[in-house]
Formats: structure tokens, C-alpha cells, sequence
């Protein structure tokens, strides 16, 4: 529906980052995307435990189309499979989640987690260093006391730029499920962590303790009925949290009440429609993803279908509901059958909240501009990466009969049962202030950006950052 | 799809929370009603690698999937409900009862598997006779954290070099690039001894001790004691003094980073007493 009049964004390929082969390894499989607060870093968080973080190099500001290219700035191992010898049990440094912390000084932090262990990451440059030793070399060597005629003062000299990522912080053992969620607070000084069952506040500075606010496990384990999938800071008061379960109901507490946020302040549910109940009825109403607006007014919640705004002031039912992927009502058998029904999709929120983008399949991401009433499909794919190429928009059609229903075979429609779920896009991201966002594919980053209508600059398009190889 | 009979099960399914073919792992519960006890035996070598797998989590996926139930109607929902409620709902003694026979149940499938592999008939007597398998598909365990991996430890990147550096700036450090690819995970025979040792022996601390002890440990003893001989076949390791170094590390080390929160020093310390009891062995 989208890509119409001048109103519409438009959107168009900036970069694609990763390996272009099929052979896709573990490894590899991108599992969280986050930008900074000021979108000038965008880190990702791999299966095997790994973190890069991208820079975004403000050149070329006389071609504004042509703002923003993110280079590798820093990569480091963030988490190491370990081993449970307890319980014998494998724990996967799959990163889970990667939360930024607001810049305060040179360097930056950010928290990055797995299914058991928080770190805190300080990420800083340099660009010095010292040379002139007097008892070593410069390529190390120690040189031997009696060798040294005269003395000097070893001085700085500029070095090659060098981002050093050090953990400063390890918190562990505070969790007996595994970690969903992490949630940095307004105030900058605590953080929350959520696992299956759990929620724990911590303050960044101290490691060994920390303080369970929510916990939903029953004393019989056979009166369990749901899990916490996600959970988050508001993004203004500090005393603000809310969690998600997998029955599809979003928890607001105020840590100002009492110790203990067991009793929600505010419950969030909409009531089941009755003609749509079905065998995966409680499955796909499970929230993958909860996140606050900007404003703080709104909540976006995301189920296996929809994506639903809340309103805070409203509990009884979302303010809009929209369809990502109704056409998969009908497959659910399949999805099942597939794991596919389990996906987890994130959402997120554009820098003022008017629009709002989440993942599907096929490599198709949705993007439901909310003042405009319109949404489009677009497609993260490695056949239409000329730079700035526009994206169009894609459509899947359903019906029966032969054909697939397409009857008009348009390039741009695909039917359900050739859409490869397979290529699913679970991590989105946009950047803050600006029109820029970032999805990821299996093992791909991409990067777009929209269109700035400028009809007039049009040469200066280098074809050097098509496709950058980590 | 949607009829009564299905609701019904559906309803019975969502309330009693139990699944009829998890059940079936373990042959001391109850039965069930649906499909006969089959334990989970298939020509399909996937099957058996999805067993193993089963001690790698992935909340976000369904795990422990009831491919045992071929004759199931309908699948029951494994979501990370039901992996919490069965990892916390079956007493200890049970689940490792069930764990070790889903490990024999692996293994016996992956010696026949061989077996039917072979064409010559040496090969075929030579492995009835040893009854060891050939070669056993365990998921490799990664070691355990290198030690100069800690906390402290930094790491540099260098933008203009799209490398990893050491951190003085200058040769490239051991660090492994972003482009590896973790295709295979090391195989070493330590590593495998820890997975598979581990698993006869596991104890979770917070287990009533003192009415379960001495049971549990002639229950492991039994079982520990075949189940070394079949791993020191499968891995060539020298010789039983190997395990016991590595076993008595395990026991003394204390900050090893599989510590899990909530076991107090007293309650761990008694079954890792027992164990050192029989390293002697």
C-alpha cells in the first residue's frame, strides 16, 4: 500500500553486512540488533557469543542522501559457552539481548547478556600510545639493564585508532532460569533483568547482589500457567516496569508500592475473541516483545500475529491492532509442525513514535505508519542492492485455486506457500533520531534508509560500500 | 481438526500440563494411554541427536519434542512452560533415572546404527564383541572458559584494520576473528569425559539430603561404573586415574563458572564426598 504519494517514506538499500553464502554457520546467527541513543552505534549480538558494533561515519554531508555508512568499529567476544555441572546442562553464549548505556563520558557501556550471565562492556578508544622505553623494545623485548647507556622519558605518540572492549562488570548467578530481557533505568543507575520466572533489579556498580522485585513462580510448580517473555523500564520513571507473559498479558508495576512487585498496579489484557479460539490459541497470543514509546504514553506488544499499542491509561484493550502476517492464520498447522509458531519476533519504534516496524517471513519486515493509517512489506534480500535502490513493496497474496490466487502474477506478489520460513527476521531496529534502520536476516544485517526527496543530487554515489564482509 | 474430541484433549492437555509421551522417558510414572511404550527407538539417526541435544537449551525453541509418540494424534504444545514445569515437577531420582536411560537408549542406538553399517563380517563380530560404539555423535562440550578470557581481560579492534589486535597495539592477539565459523566444536576426549561423566553423577544441591543420599549414590555407583567403561572405549582415554584427577578438580574447584546460585557450600559439599570416595575405585 505504501510507496504511493510524497507523503509515504521511502525506503532504500544503504548496506548489507555479513556473509553472502547460504551455508549459513550457528555461529553466525545474528540474535540481537541495537542502537545507541544516539544511533551513532548500531551493535549486534551473534549465536557464538560474539558482539560487533558498527560506527556510523558522518561523511559526505554535501550529498544528504548519502548520510550514513556504518563501518565495523569494535568486535569482541562477549560470552563463552559454559557448562552447568550441576544440572548437566550446556548454557549457549548465545547473546540474548544488547542494552546501551546512556553516554556520559569518552567511552561507551553497554550490557550484553546470555541466558545466565549479565556483563557490562566498556567500549573505549585509543589513540596513543606510550614509546621510549628504557628496559623494552618497541616490539616487546626486554632489554637487559646493563644495555641501557642514557635515559629518557618515554613520551605519547598517535597510534592507529583502537576501540579496547573490557568487561567491567560480571553479573551472574542471580538467575535460575534463562534471561529474556534487560532493561536499563532512567535514572542510570540500575538495570533490570528478566528471566522465565524472574525479575531482578541491579545497580550497575555492584555485582554481587541483586534484588528481586517480580517473581511469578508458584509454590506448586503444577499451578504454573505462564512465563515472563519480556520485560522493561518506562522510559521516564524510574519506578516504572512492565512484563509481558505468554498468555498474552502485560503487567505494569510501580516499585513504589512495595518490595515485592507480585501484584501488578496495572493489568493489560484483552479479552480472547471467542470465534477465533483454536488449538494454538495460547501459542501465538504469546508476547515476544514489549516496548515502550518514547513518549512513554504508548506500549507496543508483539504476538505471533499482531502487533497491538497500548495505551497506559487503558487497560481493557490496545488502542490499534495490526495484522503482520494474518494469511499464516490458516497455516498454523504447519508453523506448528515447523517450530515456526514459536518464532519470537521484536518490534520497535521509530524516533517519534509514528510508525512502528516488526519482522515476518520470507526476509519480508512490516513497517504500520500509525498517523498515516498505512503499512507497507518490504524486503530484505541480496537481489536489489544497487546503492539507494528503492524498495518496493511487496504483497502476499492468499485464495485458493490454482495459482497460488496471485491471478494476476504481479512481480511484486508471492503466495503463502512460497513465502521460505526459513528467512525470518526477528531483530529490527531504528535509529533514534533519524530515518534509518536496521534488520537482520539469519546472518545478514541490513541497513536502509529513506529516501530524501532531493531530485537534484544524484552522481557522487560511490559503489564501494555495496556489500561490506565482517 | 476442530472437533469435540480434539477440545477435549486439548483441554485436558492445557490443564493437566503433564504430556502423555514426555511421560514415557521414564518407566517408573505412569503410563500412557495413548500409544504403547515404544522408549523411543527409531532407525532415524536425527532422533538420536536430538537426545543428546536435549542437554543444550534453547528456551527459544521448542525443545524435548515428543517425537516418541509416532501414533500421537496430536502434538502436545513443548513450549518453555512445559520444560520448566517438567524440569522442576519430576523429583531428582526420577529425572536422572530418565536422563541416564534416554543416554543408554542414544548410545545403543548409535552402536546399532554402526553395526548396520558395516557390510564385512569382521567388522560385524568385532563389534558385537566389544560392544562399543565406533564413534559416538555426543554434542561436543565446549571447554570450559579459557582462564585468560576472564574478567580484565580486553579486547582490541583496530577500525583501520578491520582486525583484531593485541592490546598494545601492536601483533595480532590469539583472540579468534568474527569471521571464524564454529562448524565444529572441539572434540577432545576431556571434554566428552566431562559431558558424559557428569551425567550419572549430576546432583542439584537443593535435593533433600538426608533421606536420599545413600540410595542415589548405589544408584550411581551402578551406573557409573558401566557407563565409565563404555566412555573410556568410546573416548580412549588412558586410564580411570584420568577421570579421577578430572573428577576431584571438579569437586575442589570453586570458582569454576558452572557454580550455580543457590547451593549453599554444606549441601554441595556432601554428594562431591561421596564421589571422592570412589575415585580410590
Amino acid at each position: 500500500m505504501a510507496g504511493g504519494g510524497s507523503e509515504d517514506m521511502q525506503w532504500c538499500f544503504s548496506q548489507v553486512k555479513g556473509a553472502i553464502d547460504d551455508d549459513v554457520a550457528e555461529a553466525d546467527i545474528i540474535s540481537t540488533v541495537e542502537f545507541n541513543h544516539s544511533g551513532e552505534l548500531l551493535a549486534t549480538g551473534d549465536r557464538g557469543g560474539r558482539v560487533v558494533i558498527f560506527q556510523q561515519e558522518v561523511e559526505n554531508k554535501s550529498v544528504p542522501e548519502y548520510r550514513s555508512e556504518y563501518n565495523v568499529y569494535s568486535t569482541f567476544q562477549s560470552h563463552e559457552p559454559e557448562f552447568d555441572y550441576l544440572k548437566s546442562l550446556e548454557i549457549e553464549e548465545k547473546i540474548n539481548k544488547i542494552r546501551w548505556l546512556p553516554q556520559k563520558n569518552a567511552s561507551q557501556f553497554l550490557l550484553s547478556t546470555n541466558d545466565k550471565t549479565i556483563k557490562l562492556w566498556k567500549i573505549s578508544e585509543r589513540d596513543k600510545r606510550p614509546e621510549g622505553y628504557n628496559l623494552k623494545e618497541e616490539d616487546g623485548r626486554y632489554i637487559s639493564p646493563g644495555n641501557v647507556t642514557s635515559l629518557r622519558v618515554p613520551v605519547f605518540r598517535p597510534m592507529d585508532l583502537m576501540v579496547e572492549a573490557s568487561p567491567r562488570r560480571v553479573f551472574s548467578n542471580a538467575h535460575t532460569y534463562h534471561i529474556n530481557s534487560i532493561s536499563v533505568n532512567s535514572d542510570h543507575e540500575t538495570y533490570l533483568s528478566a528471566d522465565d520466572l524472574r525479575v531482578n533489579l541491579w545497580n550497575l556498580e555492584i555485582n554481587d547482589r541483586s534484588f528481586n522485585i517480580v517473581d511469578i513462580k508458584p509454590a506448586n510448580m503444577e499451578d504454573l500457567t505462564e512465563i515472563i517473555t519480556a520485560a522493561e523500564f518506562h522510559p521516564h520513571h524510574c519506578h516504572t516496569l512492565v512484563y509481558s507473559s505468554s498468555k498474552g498479558s502485560i503487567r505494569l508495576c510501580d516499585m513504589r508500592a512495595s518490595a515485592l512487585c507480585d501484584q501488578h498496579t496495572k493489568l493489560f489484557e484483552e479479552p480472547e475473541d471467542p470465534s477465533n479460539r483454536s488449538f494454538f490459541s495460547e501459542i501465538i497470543s504469546s508476547i515476544s516483545d514489549v516496548k515502550f514509546s518514547h513518549s512513554g504514553r504508548y506500549l507496543m506488544t508483539r504476538d505471533y500475529l499482531t502487533v497491538k499499542i497500548w495505551d497506559l491509561n487503558m487497560e481493557t484493550r490496545p488502542i490499534e491492532t495490526y495484522q503482520v502476517h494474518e494469511y499464516l492464520r490458516n497455516k498454523m498447522c504447519s508453523l506448528y509442525e515447523n517450530d515456526c509458531l514459536f518464532d519470537k519476533f521484536e518490534c520497535c519504534w521509530n524516533g517519534n513514535d509514528s510508525v512502528v516496524m516488526t519482522g515476518s517471513y520470507n526476509n519480508f519486515f512490516r513497517m504500520f505508519d500509525r498517523a498515516q493509517r498505512r503499512d507497507a512489506t518490504l524486503e530484505a534480500s541480496r537481489e536489489h542492492n544497487l546503492p539507494l535502490q528503492l524498495l518496493k513493496p511487496r504483497r502476499v497474496c492468499t485464495g485458493g485455486g490454482g495459482g497460488g490466487g496471485c491471478s494476476k502474477r504481479k512481480k511484486d506478489e508471492i503466495s503463502v506457500d512460497s513465502l521460505d520460513f526459513n528467512k525470518k527476521i526477528l531483530h529490527t531496529a531504528w535509529h533514534p533520531n533519524d530515518n534509518i534502520i536496521a534488520v537482520a536476516t539469519i546472518n545478514n544485517l541490513y541497513i536502509f534508509q529513506d529516501k530524501v526527496s532531493d531530485p537534484d543530487s544524484a552522481d557522487d554515489l560511490s559503489a564501494s560500500d555495496m556489500m561490506c564482509t565482517i | 481438526m476442530n472437533n469435540p474430541a480434539v477440545m477435549t484433549q486439548e483441554k485436558m492437555e492445557l490443564d493437566l500440563e503433564i504430556p502423555n509421551s514426555l511421560v514415557q522417558t521414564d518407566g517408573q510414572l505412569r503410563r500412557s494411554n495413548s500409544a504403547p511404550m515404544i522408549n523411543g527407538l527409531s532407525d532415524n539417526c536425527q532422533v538420536f541427536q536430538r537426545e543428546v541435544l536435549r542437554s543444550r537449551r534453547n528456551s527459544t525453541t521448542v525443545v524435548n519434542r515428543p517425537n516418541m509418540v509416532p501414533s500421537s494424534p496430536i502434538r502436545v504444545p513443548s513450549t518453555r512452560l512445559h520444560q520448566i514445569k517438567q524440569e522442576e515437577g519430576i523429583d531428582v531420582m526420577n529425572r536422572e533415572t530418565a536422563h541416564e536411560r534416554e543416554v543408554q537408549a542414544a548410545m545403543q542406538m548409535s552402536q546399532s546404527w554402526e553395526e548396520s553399517l558395516n557390510l564385512s563380517d569382521n567388522d560385524l563380530e568385532k563389534s558385537v564383541s566389544s560392544s562399543s560404539p565406533k564413534r559416538i555423535d555426543f554434542v561436543p562440550v565446549s571447554p570450559a572458559p579459557s582462564p585468560t578470557r576472564g574478567i580484565g581481560k580486553k579486547q582490541c579492534f583496530s577500525p583501520s584494520l578491520q582486525s583484531l589486535v593485541s592490546s598494545n597495539g601492536l601483533s595480532p592477539s590469539p583472540i579468534p576473528s568474527p569471521t571464524r565459523r564454529f562448524s565444529r566444536r572441539s572434540q577432545s576426549p576431556i571434554n566428552c569425559i566431562r559431558a558424559s561423566i557428569l551425567g550419572p553423577i549430576k546432583r542439584k544441591g537443593e535435593m533433600d539430603i538426608e533421606s536420599q543420599p545413600k540410595r542415589l549414590f548405589q544408584g550411581t555407583t551402578t551406573m557409573l561404573s558401566t557407563d565409565i567403561a563404555h566412555l573410556l572405549d568410546v573416548s580412549s582415554c588412558p586410564s580411570p586415574e584420568l577421570l579421577d584427577g578430572s573428577l576431584s578438580s571438579v569437586c575442589s574447584s570453586t570458582g569454576s563458572p558452572g557454580k550455580m546460585e543457590g547451593v549453599s557450600p554444606s549441601s554441595s559439599n556432601s554428594p562431591f564426598t561421596s564421589l571422592q570416595d570412589l575415585s580410590p575405585k
